[in-house]
C-alpha cells in the first residue's frame, strides 16, 4: 500500500477556487455585520461593510460566471453530474461511512480519481450548491443593489423584503455550507492532504484494495 | 360658485368668508415687493383652505376683523400673524405641544441664521396646511408631504440665495454620500435626519448640516432612529408584529439593520449551534476512535503481531 499521487485540480479551478472562498468569507463578515448592524463598536461601519458586500458580490458573481464558462469548456462540470440510476443507494453509502465507517478506519467508499472526484454526496450537494443557492443568492443581491427593477409588492409584501429575506436565507445556507466543507476537507487521508491538494493541485492518498471500495462511477 | 353643502365651515363663517374669498380666490392675486422684489401671493385656493385643518375657521379669526373693511390699511397689511397666539392658549392643541415646537424653532438653524425674517409660514401655509405624520397610515405620503415643504425652498435656487447670500449646492451631490440616494428621499423625510429627536410630536429643531445624521445605523439597527421620528405615531399603535422587529417599518418599508425576522433570527441561531455541534461530536469521536486504534496497532506491534 504505497502513496499515490495524482494531478486533481488545475490552476484555473485552484485560483478559482480560492478567489471564490476569500470573497465568500467577506461577504459572510460584511453581511453579518449589515443584518445586525449597530452602533457598537465591534461592528464594521456600515457604509464601509456595504462597499465591501457589493464589490465581493459583484466579483464574485463575475468569478461565478467565469466559473460555469471553464465548466462548460474544460469539461469539469460533469464532476458535479451524480449518476442518477443509484444516486440514492451511492448517498447512503456515502452517508454510511461518515456516521459509522469514518469512526472504525474503514476505506473511502468511492475512490477519487482526477475523472471523478467527488463522492455522491459532495456532488448532489455541490450541484445545489453552486447551480441553485449561489445563482439565488447572486440574482437577489443583483436586486438589492438596484432595487429599482424589483417588483414592488408580492401578495402585500413588499418585493424588497422578500428579495432581502430570500438573500439573507441563502447567504445562511451558504455560511453553513462552508462549515460542512471545511470539516469535511479535514476526512482526507490526513486532515490536512485535501487543503494541501487544493493548493498544489496534487492530490495524494494511500492505495487501497479496490474490493472494499463502492463501485466508481 | 362653491355649494354650501361641502364646505367645514357654519353657513354664517362661510358666508363671511366667501366675501374675503370673491378676491383672494383670484388665481392671480398678488404682487411683487418693491423691497425685495419677490412675488407676494395673495391667493388662496378655497378648495386647498377647505380641505386643510383650517378650513373651518373665519378668515377673520387670525386676520382680524379689521380686514373685513377695503381696502385694508397698510398698517394691518405690515403686521405680522403668530401661530402661537392661537396655538398656545387653546386646550384642544395642547397634545401638539406647540411651546415645545416653538422652544424647537427658535433653537433651529433656519432663526439662528436668519432671525425674525424666518416665520412658521415659510415652511407651512396656513391656508393649506395638514396634519400628517400623526394621523397618516401610509408612510410614503407623510414623507412626500413633508419634503416637499423643505424643497419650496431647497429645491429652489433664487429663495436660497436670496434668504442666506449663499447659493443652494446641489442636493444630489451633497447626498451622493448616502447609498440608493433615491430610495431613501421616497422612504424618510430630510427632518428625520437633519433635526434632533425631541418629544413634540414632529421635531421642529432643525439641525445644521454639520450635525445632521450621517450615521447610517442610527436608522439601521434595531433600536432605529427611525421609532422615534417618522414611524413615531405607528409605533405606538404596532409594536410588532409577525414576529418581524420593528414591524411597523417593515409593513411600509425595509431597512436593513431594523427589520429582522424574530423567528428566523432564532431559528438561525439554532440551526447553527447544532451544525456546529453536530461538527465538533463527529470530530471528537473521529479523534477518539483514531487514538484507540492507534494504541491497538501500537499493542499489537509490540506483541508481534501483523
Amino acid at each position: 500500500m504505497g502513496s499515490h499521487r495524482r494531478y486533481f485540480y488545475p490552476v484555473w479551478l485552484r485560483l478559482w477556487h480560492g478567489l471564490n472562498a476569500a470573497l465568500f468569507l467577506g461577504l459572510i463578515f460584511t453581511g453579518l455585520n449589515l443584518q445586525y448592524a449597530s452602533a457598537s463598536a465591534a461592528n464594521l461601519n456600515f457604509r464601509a461593510a456595504i462597499l465591501i458586500h457589493n464589490v465581493c458580490g459583484i466579483a464574485l458573481s463575475l468569478n461565478y460566471l467565469a466559473f460555469v464558462a471553464l465548466n462548460a469548456a474544460t469539461g469539469n462540470g460533469r464532476q458535479y453530474l451524480p449518476r442518477l440510476k443509484s444516486i440514492v443507494g451511492d448517498m447512503l453509502l456515502q452517508a454510511r461511512y461518515y456516521l459509522f465507517g469514518i469512526f472504525r478506519g474503514d476505506p473511502h467508499p468511492f475512490e477519487t480519481t482526477p475523472q471523478r472526484k467527488f463522492n455522491p454526496l459532495q456532488q448532489v450537494t455541490y450541484l445545489l450548491i453552486m447551480y441553485a443557492v449561489v445563482p439565488g443568492a447572486i440574482i437577489t443581491g443583483i436586486g438589492l443593489l438596484a432595487p429599482d427593477i424589483l417588483v414592488r409588492q408580492v401578495f402585500g409584501l413588499s418585493g424588497l423584503t422578500l428579495t432581502d429575506l430570500t438573500h439573507t436565507v441563502f447567504g445562511f445556507i451558504l455560511s453553513l455550507f462552508l462549515l460542512g466543507h471545511l470539516y469535511l476537507a479535514t476526512t482526507g487521508e490526513t486532515p490536512t492532504a485535501n487543503f494541501k491538494a487544493m493548493l498544489t493541485g496534487w492530490h495524494e492518498d494511500a492505495r487501497v484494495p479496490e474490493t472494499t471500495r463502492g463501485t466508481n462511477p | 360658485m362653491v355649494r354650501m353643502t361641502t364646505l367645514p365651515q357654519d353657513p354664517a363663517t362661510a358666508a363671511a368668508n366667501q366675501k374675503c374669498l370673491r378676491c383672494h380666490a383670484l388665481t392671480t392675486l398678488g404682487y411683487r415687493n418693491a423691497a425685495d422684489g419677490l412675488y407676494v401671493n395673495l391667493s388662496v385656493s378655497p378648495a386647498e383652505y377647505h380641505a386643510s385643518n383650517h378650513g373651518k375657521l373665519a378668515c377673520v379669526k387670525c386676520h382680524t376683523k379689521a380686514f373685513q373693511t377695503f381696502p385694508h390699511s397698510a398698517k394691518l397689511r405690515r403686521k405680522q400673524l403668530v401661530c402661537l397666539d392661537c396655538h398656545k392658549k387653546d386646550r384642544k392643541l395642547l397634545k401638539f405641544q406647540f411651546p415645545g415646537i416653538l422652544r424647537e424653532f427658535q433653537a433651529s438653524v433656519h432663526v439662528q441664521k436668519l432671525g425674525k425674517k424666518f416665520t412658521c409660514f415659510q415652511c407651512h401655509d396656513p391656508h393649506g396646511f395638514k396634519i400628517h405624520a400623526r394621523v397618516s397610515r401610509r408612510v410614503a405620503q407623510t414623507v412626500l408631504y413633508d419634503n416637499r415643504i423643505c424643497l419650496q425652498c431647497h429645491g429652489n435656487e433664487p429663495a436660497v440665495l436670496l434668504a442666506s447670500g449663499k447659493p443652494q449646492p446641489s442636493l444630489d451631490l451633497i447626498h451622493a454620500w448616502l447609498p440608493h440616494t433615491e430610495l431613501h428621499w421616497a422612504n424618510v423625510r430630510c427632518i428625520d435626519c437633519h433635526t434632533s429627536p425631541s418629544n413634540t410630536g414632529v421635531s421642529h429643531q432643525i439641525l445644521p448640516k454639520e450635525r445632521a445624521v450621517r450615521d447610517c445605523v442610527r436608522c439601521h439597527s434595531s433600536n432605529s432612529l427611525l421609532l422615534q421620528s417618522l414611524y413615531k405615531f405607528q409605533a405606538r399603535q404596532e409594536r410588532s408584529r409577525d414576529g418581524f422587529l420593528n414591524a411597523t417599518i417593515l409593513n411600509q418599508s425595509y431597512v436593513i439593520g431594523a427589520t429582522r425576522n424574530y423567528y428566523l433570527n432564532v431559528l438561525s441561531f439554532v440551526v447553527f449551534g447544532l451544525t456546529v455541534a453536530g461538527i465538533a461530536v463527529h470530530a471528537g469521536l473521529r479523534r477518539y476512535f483514531n487514538g484507540k486504534r492507534a494504541a491497538e496497532d501500537e499493542k499489537r506491534r509490540r506483541h508481534g503481531q501483523p
